[in-house]
């Protein structure tokens, strides 16, 4: 044999050997993985492990995803890569008995057919029709169980999502929780809660709460008739939990709000009380909302107080947008005990005011201490009924308000091993240096506008008055021409206005990637002149 | 050995800084890198603040790139008719091939090294994750390394240069192919799930897949030490056969 046709054949037989030893790390080694992340977001919690090592049968999970999914919002294929990755995560940490394909669920394809049939919803309702990332598992006797979606916005609770649905393909005892709510499905606070336990809604005119609930959530509720408050009081004088989250001012109802759910938001009332329900337990939600003294939107910190450990688990990331203060009332019985305060600064600004957003005038709250106005307490009444009551709503929005509703689950229901999951704090870092950019510009060129808006406001005023004067002054055809010219110069400001915003943003854009455009090759030429250094001074050391 | 292997890395290494198309090759690849992060990633307008788009990127940017520096390893030499001097060196061939390999993979290393700025932009920006960024360069850096082998080996197994760029970087390509979504689904088709699964394993960009969510698998580490190690054995092969052919 040639040297040459000898170093063929052996090149060729490592190369096999190599391949073959891949295919069978491959396959052995699935489970072998380090979770390098600063919040170990694909490190399993220890109950999801202990569920997947104890699978009773093996599980396929079927992730249906468009195929166009970055097309309609460009993040969504980034969340998409993460579901994969914990998908891998959850198929790795079950020793072979989770199996996980891929559909593409394609316009008008067999597998978009396959998605809609299965229960998958529209990602982004509002937007497009045909964008779904969503799960569907089934087991060995043909079980099925479905995440009709697997939004961005829902990232913080993925794990105790999937594990829940594996869960109910186990049947396994669930929290179950009846829920009371005008806001649908997919807004945060009732995602945050179907990670924690099992919902079974109740629509307007239930007239009991179900046997089966472990508790009710009235989460952002209608006004209850008198015989819905009567089988809320029956609920809880059989010594029923319930956890309650009213806001004097709920944002996402109003259709200014950049929000992709704001359809799904304007369905829900700006106001949310309970007056029968809060007078039993001997509590008032203020009229108004609470606001920092300075600064402006009026975000609030949120502390915990007492020995709650509901609250003190989700403590430090609390923060609420203009949320209500609960006012204590004379109460015959029952206990009352603080959970959460405002930040001391905070102020009492009109509902409206908090709704449209308009810098609004400041005024303390109502309360009758000076440590902050009460943002959410837990009552007990002498039947043994116990309360959360949470004076704000968009917190539940938040991963610690995720991990509070979580926590309060947990508490409150039965022993359900996925109920205290913890809540990451979700996969998008977001550029906050460009969107604090963009908000001043925007703020910036808002100002200038509302300021020109204002000007051409009475322009055009004093343009109509000129003009139904003009019909019966002919001098004042002059003033008029002159206020139309004035008129349109007003315009053209404004016009310049807008576009000075969009150039600042562009500008900011093209600094950004011209700085960068230009950092790779200067680093090329500052190795290269370290290389000459180098090979002068050698050079140099070589001579005679 | 190492003390060979490193004599070996640092002729080779100085010999790279030298010329002029390493720079130029260079610079191509982290301008292309920026543009693509910045410009095709959208990052500024998706607002993320992290480098996917880059090691989205890079095993591609790698393909081109990494041939570029090792098919002057072997090749060149053989065109330039110094081989037949370096091979008759008392030096065992796995040296020459290690130390000629280690230098490729260098310059590798300092070219990701200009995508630097990105991270800091980001950093500047944002709140990036360091720690699931580092991972994306550390396993990256590894994926260029087999890389570098695989150009080592192909430049080792042909005299001319253009062929050795040429072959080693269409190859590297088409290897990349079964990690895409879109591949993978017309090999799922065509060959069933487990089957396009299996062919999946040669392609990089599958194995920089977790990598880029920060998660470090141990089996990818493997097929970047165990590929690396195959072609370093095929190119000290190679150059072995061109030893006892010449003698």
């Amino acid at each position: 044999m040639t040297p040459r046709r000898y170093a063929v054949l052996m090149a060729l037989c490592v190369l096999v050997i190599g391949l073959a030893s891949n295919v069978a790390v491959w396959t052995a080694g699935a489970g072998l993985r380090a979770d390098f992340t600063s919040d170990r977001r694909f490190t399993l919690s220890p109950p999801v492990r202990t569920l997947l090592a104890e699978l009773s049968e093996p599980i396929e999970l079927t992730l249906y995803v468009s195929e166009d999914i970055g097309r309609a919002d460009p993040a969504l294929a980034r969340h998409a890569a993460q579901v994969r990755q914990m998908l891998a995560t959850f198929a790795a940490a079950s020793d072979g008995r989770i199996r996980v394909r891929e559909r593409v669920a394609a316009r008008f394809s067999v597998a978009e057919d396959e998605a809609i049939a299965a229960g998958l919803r529209p990602l982004r309702p509002g937007v497009s029709a045909s964008t779904f990332l969503g799960l569907e598992a089934v087991n060995a006797v043909n079980q099925r169980a479905v995440a009709p979606t697997l939004a961005p916005e829902e990232a913080a609770n993925l794990e105790a999502a999937l594990a829940r649905l594996i869960l109910t393909l186990e049947d396994e005892a669930q929290a179950q929780v009846a829920l009371v709510t005008t806001l649908g499905e997919e807004s945060a606070p009732v995602r945050a809660l179907a990670g924690a336990a099992q919902i079974l809604p109740l629509s307007p005119g239930f007239s009991a709460i179900p046997a089966t609930a472990d508790m009710l959530a009235l989460i952002h509720p209608w006004s209850l008739s008198a015989v819905e408050a009567g089988a809320l009081e029956a609920f809880l004088a059989r010594g029923g939990q319930v956890i309650v989250a009213v806001d004097p001012a709920y944002r996402p109802a109003v259709a200014d709000v950049a929000d992709p759910y704001a359809a799904l938001g304007a369905l829900a009332p700006a106001r949310s009380e309970l007056p029968a329900a809060f007078e039993a337990l001997g509590l008032r939600l203020s009229r108004g909302a609470l606001s920092p003294a300075e600064g402006w939107p009026p975000v609030v910190g949120l502390r915990s107080v007492g020995a709650d450990p509901v609250a003190a688990g989700a403590d430090g990331g609390l923060a609420a947008a203009a949320p209500g203060a609960l006012l204590v009332a004379a109460r015959p019985s029952g206990v009352i005990a603080p959970t959460l305060r405002a930040s001391v600064t905070a102020f009492e600004i009109a509902a409206a005011d908090a709704l449209a957003r308009e810098r609004p005038t400041l005024t303390p709250p109502e309360t009758t201490d000076g440590d902050g106005a009460l943002a959410a307490a837990r009552v007990k009444d002498a039947a043994g009924g116990e309360a959360l009551v949470i004076a704000d709503v968009d917190v539940l929005a938040t991963a610690a308000g995720a991990r509070l509703l979580a926590q309060a689950v947990a508490d409150f229901g039965p022993e359900d091993p996925l109920a205290a999951l913890p809540a990451r704090t979700g996969y998008a870092r977001s550029l906050t240096g460009v969107t604090r950019a963009r908000e001043q510009a925007t703020a910036q060129a808002e100002r200038a506008r509302a300021a020109i808006q204002a000007e051409l406001d009475v322009v055009e005023a004093e343009l109509a008055a000129a003009e139904a004067r003009a019909a019966v002054a002919a001098d004042d055809f002059a003033e008029l021409a002159a206020l139309r010219e004035r008129s349109l110069k007003v315009r053209a400001e404004l016009r310049a206005s807008d576009q000075a915003f969009l150039t600042e943003l562009r500008g900011l854009d093209r600094a950004v990637t011209w700085i960068n455009l230009f950092a790779g090759p200067l680093l090329v030429g500052g190795f290269g002149a370290a290389a000459f250094l180098v090979r002068r001074k050698r050079m140099m050391g070589e001579a005679p | 050995m190492s003390r060979l292997v490193l004599a070996v890395w640092r002729k080779e290494l100085l010999q790279l800084a030298g010329q002029p198309y390493v720079y130029a090759a260079s610079a191509v690849f982290a301008i292309s890198a920026a543009l693509i992060t910045l410009q095709l990633g959208d990052a500024l307008r998706l607002g993320v603040a992290d480098l996917d788009a880059l090691f989205a990127a890079a095993p591609w940017l790698l393909s081109l790139f990494v041939p570029i520096l090792t098919a002057s390893a072997w090749a060149g030499e053989a065109r330039a008719g110094t081989l037949e001097l370096t091979l008759s060196l008392p030096q065992p061939s796995y040296a020459l091939a290690i130390g000629k390999w280690l230098a490729a993979w260098s310059v590798a290393g300092l070219a990701l090294l200009t995508t630097l700025p990105l991270w800091i932009t980001m950093t500047v920006l944002g709140q990036p994750d360091h720690a699931e960024t580092l991972v994306g360069y550390l396993m990256t850096f590894l994926a260029a390394g087999t890389l570098a082998g695989f150009g080592s080996a192909i430049s080792a197994s042909t005299r001319s240069k253009t062929v050795a760029i040429t072959l080693a970087a269409t190859i590297s390509i088409l290897a990349l192919m079964p990690g895409l979504q879109h591949v993978q689904r017309g090999l799922a088709a065509a060959f069933g799930d487990g089957a396009a699964d299996l062919i999946a394993i040669i392609s990089t960009a599958t194995h920089l897949e977790a990598a880029r969510n920060g998660v470090v698998e141990v089996r990818s580490l493997f097929f970047f030490v165990s590929m690396t190690a195959v072609f370093l054995a095929w190119t000290a092969l190679a150059l072995d056969a061109r030893r006892s052919g010449d003698a």
